[in-house]
């Protein structure tokens, strides 16, 4: 069983039967809504959406199970916002009487010299939203692939024209491959980790240096690996003539239905909805988001 | 029997996430000093059983013991001192810049003493004939010798139990007969070798035990001889017999009904049945 587990998988569900183009748009309105806001409990219902959304492609709850790693991202942003929050300098317009709240001391009053190194709870908070946009990120991307069969995929894109001009079907090659290649990757590294762990490499444990070390144990094999079978598919396009100039067609059309037009508009209402909430009425946005013009 | 059992499996049954039942029901109890042959067709469940033995998959139901350890509670790194496991495919684990650290890489995992390390890696090296490339960066190996290797980089530990899965699968036959000259070596030297294959004149040559394996369970425990004879079981596990037996069934007519498992066990055989 693959630890990370991101192929297409048949089904007759809804989220199945959507064009790609629409699925896409699903990704594009994620990342809108996610963007929009950073009040936790806003993110927590785009993240739920989202859950609600896999549930109605009836993808299983175990292809879902290496997002554990997720809670590292998220504990890392609560930490880091925790303890340098305050430092952003500019909040826009906070209440003159508005005090940080400490939560406690990274170094606690009774060492020498503290307590020091305050961790703010608005930190903390504006972290855990950076975390939770992550989450709903990283969700919502494996249902356009779990549930898209690649092929469908190379075919939309390769509807695409605007005027005359189309996607290179080189290009379109490149990006299905990638998607193509994410389940080979991804039994290489378990037969490494197998091979590794068989020969008693320790993966976990808590020595950061010994870690890192273990690491290059995994990342050395699968790297040299996915470059070797990448030069072995060149080699395969090479033999069956890629590149020839020649108008290429396809078995099977991809078809937009009534579903589709539904779907979205719906996607398009939600996420303009959730921008004007955002950004003229200030819901779902904590009122000491840091103010940063880049 | 138990006590003295080197790996046992007690009602061991295992199932992939998703439902997938792969064993069921094994019991078994693999001695000390044993050359286990496990055959059987494609998603049998030999390698789910062999990995099994080290720990790198856990029982859905049931306990594997391992040298008295049971492998639900014990790290893969702690069985791994028992069990030494060679992979089919050696690239996936190579990853160090010169034949030696890839083959003392374990070693240095179990932080033994510098001269162990060296006794330890120089015999594995010298075993499989690598000695003279220790300083060659592994990429430059050809096929056969990252497979030797990779057995070189199992072999350092010096791990009572030797599991190799389909070690000759893909070899050439020089290479082939390398490897099993060596797992007979070690075999002699007292070890415990355990080998999946689907090579059955190997099996009919070297194993003294057979297990064959068909839909996740054991359905013939026995000696290479009595394993071969029996049939019904050679053909519903899709089972091809080795040359020599093929060619002493096609000799049954005449009256020959032995089971030769070696060229020159059939030829003596012949030989006594014409004379007489």
């Amino acid at each position: 069983m693959p630890t990370i587990d991101i192929q297409y998988f048949k089904e007759d569900s809804f989220v199945h039967r959507l064009h790609p183009f629409t699925k896409v748009l699903f990704e594009i309105a994620v990342l809108v809504t996610a963007a929009a806001f950073n009040e936790p409990l806003f993110l927590a219902a785009v993240i739920l959406a989202i859950i609600g959304v896999a549930a109605l492609a009836r993808i299983p709850a175990r292809r879902f199970r290496y997002m554990w790693v997720l809670i590292y991202i998220v504990l890392f942003m609560v930490i880091t916002q925790g303890v340098w929050f305050t430092s952003f300098g500019d909040f826009g317009d906070i209440d003159v009487e508005f005090e940080w709240r400490t939560l406690f001391h990274l170094w606690p009053a009774w060492a020498p010299g503290g307590p020091r190194i305050p961790v703010i709870f608005e930190g903390a908070n504006y972290g855990f939203s950076l975390g939770l946009r992550v989450v709903a990120i990283s969700l919502a991307f494996p249902i356009l692939v779990l549930t898209t069969h690649p092929s469908d995929l190379t075919r939309f894109l390769s509807q695409i024209r605007i005027g005359p001009w189309r996607i290179p079907y080189n290009v379109i090659f490149v990006f299905t491959t990638a998607f193509r290649y994410i389940p080979t990757v991804s039994r290489e590294f378990d037969q490494t980790l197998d091979a590794q762990r068989a020969r008693g490499v320790h993966f976990g444990g808590f020595n950061p240096v010994r870690q890192i070390k273990v690491l290059t144990t995994l990342f050395v094999p699968v790297l040299t690996s996915s470059l070797l079978s990448a030069h072995d598919l060149t080699l395969a396009l090479e033999t069956r003539a890629f590149g020839a100039p020649t108008e290429r067609t396809f078995i099977h059309e991809v078809h937009w239905r009534k579903a589709d037009w539904l779907v979205t508009a719906l996607l398009i209402v939600v996420a303009v909805v959730c921008l004007i909430m955002a950004n003229r009425y200030g819901l779902g946005v904590l009122p000491y988001t840091p103010q940063r013009n880049i | 029997m138990t006590t003295e059992a080197i790996i046992s499996t007690r009602d061991l049954s295992y199932s992939y996430p998703g439902g997938i039942a792969a064993l069921s029901g094994v019991y078994l109890d693999i001695l000390p000093g044993e050359f286990v042959a496990i055959i059987g067709s494609n998603g049998s469940g030999k390698t789910t059983l062999v990995k099994q033995f080290n720990g790198l998959l856990k029982p859905s139901q049931g306990h594997v013991i391992v040298d008295g350890l049971d492998t639900r509670t014990t790290r893969v790194s702690e069985l791994s001192r028992i069990v030494g496991f060679v992979f089919q495919n050696p690239d996936h684990q190579t990853f160090a810049y010169s034949v030696w650290e890839e083959a003392s890489f374990g070693l240095k995992l179990q932080r033994l003493d510098e001269e162990s390390i060296e006794r330890q890696t120089t015999d594995a090296l010298r075993a499989v004939a690598l000695d003279g490339l220790r300083d060659r960066h592994p990429r430059a190996l050809s096929r056969g010798q990252r497979q030797r290797l990779a057995t070189a980089s199992i072999l350092a530990l010096e791990t009572p139990v030797l599991v190799l899965d389909e070690p000759t699968t893909g070899q050439d036959s020089l290479s082939r007969r390398q490897i099993m000259e060596l797992t007979v070596d070690l075999h002699g030297e007292g070890r415990t070798v355990i080998m999946v294959t689907h090579d059955m004149s190997l099996v009919a040559e070297y194993a003294s035990r057979v297990i064959v394996m068909q839909d996740g369970q054991v359905v013939c425990d026995s000696q290479p001889k009595e394993v071969f004879e029996r049939e019904e079981i050679m053909k519903s596990s899709g089972i091809e017999l080795p040359p020599v037996i093929r060619i002493a069934r096609g000799l049954r007519e005449y009256g020959f009904s032995d089971t030769p498992l070696t060229q020159e066990e059939l030829v003596e055989n012949l030989i006594t049945a014409i004379r007489r």
